[in-house]
């Protein structure tokens, strides 16, 4: 990856390619059929049995008093089920969705931090296509339990109708609210997690690719010192994004939790 | 276990004011493509983001 963008930076005698949507469109590695097989694929794939073996062997010897693995396995699962799942649905029904929420958890969340792996170095969700299925189960869940609990026509009411409003200016109100949770919320939640993944990517490219040119390439020596500025604000934007690759996991699974939660709740 | 009521999407705000503004800047736009007008669209978008304000504060009122 690292060696392609290089070469692509540098290509054509000395000047300089700004890395931009094309760095993200990735050829394939090899291809099935007509079916190009690219490396956002492969680490979508990876990420699964990763995390399945990951806790299979934190749960496998169940210790009463923990070992480390089994340590930071309960903490994660501990974390999404109180943190996220319970505080956000209630403690009446939160039991039913902590399966969901974990496996969104960790899914988004390895395959965040591939972005700062050496060698994998790509955020699966900066292509938004894998963004758009899961921000659509996410709205399948949220809607189909909320139908299940108040019914189509209760539950149309609790998203249409807002508390606190009453009288004629209601009737302007509810085309709103109705778009506002039907249609804004899943763009959202799509967008924000593909937005912060590509925009942290292509700023550490950006700055990979500029130290690189600025130090080896650009045939000017005076060119250098700025070089090594951009090589240590790539080092300190990586460490920026080992936080913002958490709290887009995090954020991504608390929003699903408070949908759900939102969608079951009585009345407004 | 606390039963506190679980706390509100913080984004639900926005989702109001953007959905006022595509709901009315849309009708504003259709009646523009209607009447020859230009500038129902923007009347539109000023009142659906009015309409999300004053559901958002109406909302937190009661809460």
């Amino acid at each position: 990856m690292t060696t392609t963008v290089l070469n692509a930076a540098s290509d054509s005698e000395g000047s300089f390619h700004a890395p931009g949507p094309g760095s993200f469109e990735l050829p394939p590695v090899f291809s099935i059929g007509e079916l190009g097989v690219t490396k956002p694929m492969l680490l979508l794939m990876l990420s699964v049995p990763l995390i399945v073996i990951f806790f299979w062997a934190a749960s496998k010897k169940s210790a009463v008093v923990p070992g480390k693995l089994q340590f930071v396995g309960e903490y994660v699962y501990g974390f999404v089920r109180n943190g996220v799942a319970r505080d956000s649905i209630g403690s009446h029904d939160f039991l039913k969705f902590v399966p969901l929420l974990f496996t969104l958890f960790t899914f988004v969340l390895v395959n965040n931090y591939f972005s700062l792996i050496p060698f994998l170095q790509f955020p699966s969700f900066s292509r938004f296509g894998f963004v758009v299925p899961i921000a659509l189960l996410v709205w399948v869940v949220y809607n189909g339990v909320g139908i299940a609990k108040h019914g189509f026509g209760g539950y149309l009411r609790n998203v249409c109708i807002p508390g606190g409003i009453t009288g004629p200016i209601l009737v302007l109100i509810i085309p709103l609210e109705f778009l506002s949770t039907i249609l804004v919320r899943p763009a959202t939640l799509a967008l924000r997690l593909f937005a912060n993944m590509f925009a942290g990517h292509l700023l550490l490219i950006l700055f990979a690719t500029g130290a690189a040119y600025l130090i080896l390439d650009s045939g000017n020596p005076w060119y250098a010192p700025v070089g090594v500025l951009s090589f240590f604000m790539g080092i300190a934007v990586s460490f920026l994004e080992l936080l913002v690759l958490f709290l887009q996991a995090y954020v991504f699974t608390l929003l699903t939790a408070m949908y759900i939660g939102g969608a079951l709740a009585d009345e407004h | 276990m606390n039963d506190v009521p679980p706390p509100q999407d913080p984004w639900v705000a926005f989702g109001r004011v953007a959905g006022g503004v595509i709901f009315y800047g849309g009708a504003g736009f259709l009646l523009d493509r209607w009447w020859d007008t230009s500038f129902m669209v923007a009347i539109g978008v000023v009142v659906g983001a009015a309409l999300g304000i004053y559901t958002v504060a109406m909302a937190q009122r009661e809460r």
